[in-house]
């Protein structure tokens, strides 16, 4: 081989290794975009999962309240009067709205003055033991200035409850 | 490159006898083994050595390399007065056909050493053969069953590898006297540059050949003076009193004298430069006359080249295959993983490639009233906040005037003994998960304070 023939070879070869070193650098920032990609994808990922955690914790909440609610419980109107006793009070409906079938959450609200502090104490307590579908969600409770001793409260019940239409029942 | 040619037979007859002699470059050092030393060429040792050499040869394990005797070869040191190595090498041939007795067209030529020099101009050393002559020799070498890939120019051989043996110390003027059969050869040049050289019959007197060599040395060194070194070498070797006479007639006095005593000075630089890199290698035989080994050695290096780079190149692109394949396996992974999820939490079959975040964010928003009050079932009722209340206003002796309980919204009214208990008040909630933020204002002489507690939020 002569020199020149030599020095064409090597000629060849630097062009020939600097397409290849073209190709992959142009492989490598394809790459790198895809990088990209692919982080943006798992932190996509990693967002629906934290979803998902909350919507199973929702799920449970739903299971949780089904299995701790009886079939058939005291109405509410009857356990307030079983409670109040003589002490006069008004229970007014406010709000129904539908949850996630077949539930449905009905507000209320009780007004009652005069009420003996023992007897508010016996109120809620009787939420605690004898309504598990009931919770009050809000309580406002004034000293009566008419009846000293005696207190102006007001109480707002939430009761989730099953749709009839719903369950078929 | 050339790794693969690392064994080199160097081959000679004269006088109906063979010498040979193997090369092997190993470790970046040549050895040399004499395999013949004058044995006949007809005869059987010499028919098993070179049936040896052509095995070796055609198998692509060896190359094989005699010399073109230096009476068919010219040699000239040529001058072109251009700064360009590219121009001066389209002219060296129009100046060597100047130096020629003969046509040029009718020559294999050869430029070797080409190289700048002072003053802008590039030289080059110029072997020149017949091609009529290279034939003779071929068949002439054939004759005695011998093929050589490579045929050099007898004094070049000489001349490189007594440089070899004996490095020039400065650009001093060195003559050579070699002896190689009926051959006395007589080389000129400067340090490692060769000049010049001729040959003469070596069996005319010595009277005749100190006149041919003081002939030589006037065309060569035209102001007279003796060179500064001179180097006796070949075999057989010239006796003391010839050389002493020769130096006397030729009125030499070298400042520097060596003896290469009888070692097979030509073979050696034979093999030297065969095992030289392939661009170095002075082939005189290499166009038209070239042996059938010689294209596939010289192309080796070139199908090497393409396959390495070919190579290289192939592994480059297949890593970015490979690498892009994992990739988009990996986003791919991810997309379906995003998309089971996201129909896992809203129960649709089919989700759009890339809208899994926007369709389960919409769905839960919508969701959210659906779910949430189950979620506050969970959680104590207002009840049990207000025992807390009650508790912790009664052991710091605080009266309640306004008790409103709600999520975010609580507003607590009262009167304290003290602002430091209607503080301790509100830091007891705080323990017990109500955090909430006092106003505090007096109430009157002697009758405590009066403080207002809101949800911080």
């Amino acid at each position: 081989m002569t020199p020149a023939a030599h020095k064409r070879t090597r000629w060849v070869m630097v062009v020939v290794l600097l397409v290849a070193l073209g190709a992959a650098v142009q492989g490598f920032r394809q790459s790198d975009r895809r990088n990209e990609t692919i982080r943006s994808r798992h932190q996509q990922v990693q967002e629906l999962h934290d979803v998902e955690r909350e919507w199973l914790t929702w799920t449970s909440a739903v299971e949780t309240f089904a299995a701790r609610t009886p079939a058939t419980s005291t109405p509410l109107r009857q356990m307030i009067e079983d409670t109040l006793g003589a002490t006069s009070f008004n229970l007014s409906a406010t709000e129904t709205r539908p949850l996630t079938p077949p539930w449905e959450l009905e507000r209320s609200e009780l007004f009652a003055a005069g009420l003996p502090a023992a007897q508010l104490a016996r109120l809620l307590d009787a939420f605690d033991h004898r309504l598990p579908d009931c919770r009050v969600a809000e309580l406002l409770v004034i000293p009566s200035e008419s009846e000293p001793g005696r207190l102006r409260v007001t109480l707002v019940i939430d009761q989730i409850t099953a749709n009839r239409q719903d369950t078929g029942t | 490159m050339w790794k693969n040619r690392s064994i080199c037979y160097a081959l000679s007859v004269e006088d109906g006898r063979l010498r040979a002699l193997k090369g092997r470059r190993a470790a970046g050092r040549i050895r040399m083994d004499t395999l013949a030393e004058g044995v006949p060429a007809d005869g059987p040792a010499a028919m098993s050595i070179l049936q040896q050499v052509e095995a070796d040869v055609m198998t692509g394990r060896a190359v094989s390399a005699a010399a073109l005797p230096a009476h068919e070869t010219v040699i000239h040191r040529l001058t072109a007065p251009f700064p360009s190595i590219r121009k001066a090498r389209k002219v060296f041939p129009s100046l060597l056909d100047l130096a020629l007795p003969f046509p040029v067209e009718q020559c294999e030529c050869r430029f070797e050493q080409i190289r700048m020099v002072a003053g802008g101009k590039v030289e080059t050393l110029a072997i020149a053969a017949r091609r009529e002559s290279i034939s003779t020799c071929i068949d002439e070498l054939a004759g005695r069953k011998l093929r050589p890939v490579i045929l050099d120019a007898e004094p070049r051989a000489v001349w490189s590898e007594l440089a070899q043996r004996f490095p020039p110390a400065d650009p001093a003027s060195r003559l050579v006297v070699h002896r190689e059969g009926s051959r006395v050869l007589i080389l000129y040049g400067e340090g490692d540059r060769f000049l010049s050289g001729t040959s003469v019959r070596s069996w005319i007197s010595t009277e005749d050949l100190s006149r041919r060599m003081a002939r030589f040395l006037r065309s060569v060194i035209p102001s007279g003076g003796s060179p500064a070194e001179l180097i006796w070498s070949g075999h057989p070797a010239l006796a003391s009193s010839d050389k002493e006479e020769i130096l006397r007639s030729c009125s030499i006095q070298p400042a520097a004298m060596h003896d290469a005593g009888g070692e097979d000075i030509l073979l050696q630089g034979l093999c030297r430069n065969a095992l030289q890199e392939p661009g170095a290698i002075v082939n005189l035989r290499a166009v038209g006359a070239a042996h059938p080994a010689w294209d596939s050695l010289t192309s080796r290096p070139l199908q090497k080249a393409w396959l390495t780079c070919g190579m290289a190149a192939a592994l480059v692109i297949g890593v970015n295959i490979a690498w892009t394949r994992l990739q988009d396996h990996r986003a791919e992974q991810l997309t379906r993983e995003a998309q089971a999820t996201a129909a896992s939490i809203t129960g649709r079959e089919r989700i759009p490639r890339g809208q899994e975040a926007f369709i389960t964010t919409r769905f839960m928003n919508e969701a959210r009233e659906q779910y949430e009050p189950f979620l506050q079932f969970t959680r104590p009722g207002m009840n049990t906040r207000f025992y807390q209340l009650l508790n912790e206003a009664h052991e710091r002796g605080i009266a309640l005037t306004h008790l409103n309980l709600m999520d975010g919204g609580s507003v607590i009214r009262g009167n304290a003994p003290s602002a430091g208990e209607a503080e301790a008040f509100r830091d007891a909630l705080s323990a017990v998960g109500i955090e909430m933020k006092i106003s505090i204002e007096p109430a009157g002489a002697g009758d405590g304070v009066r403080f207002r507690l809101e949800d911080r939020t």
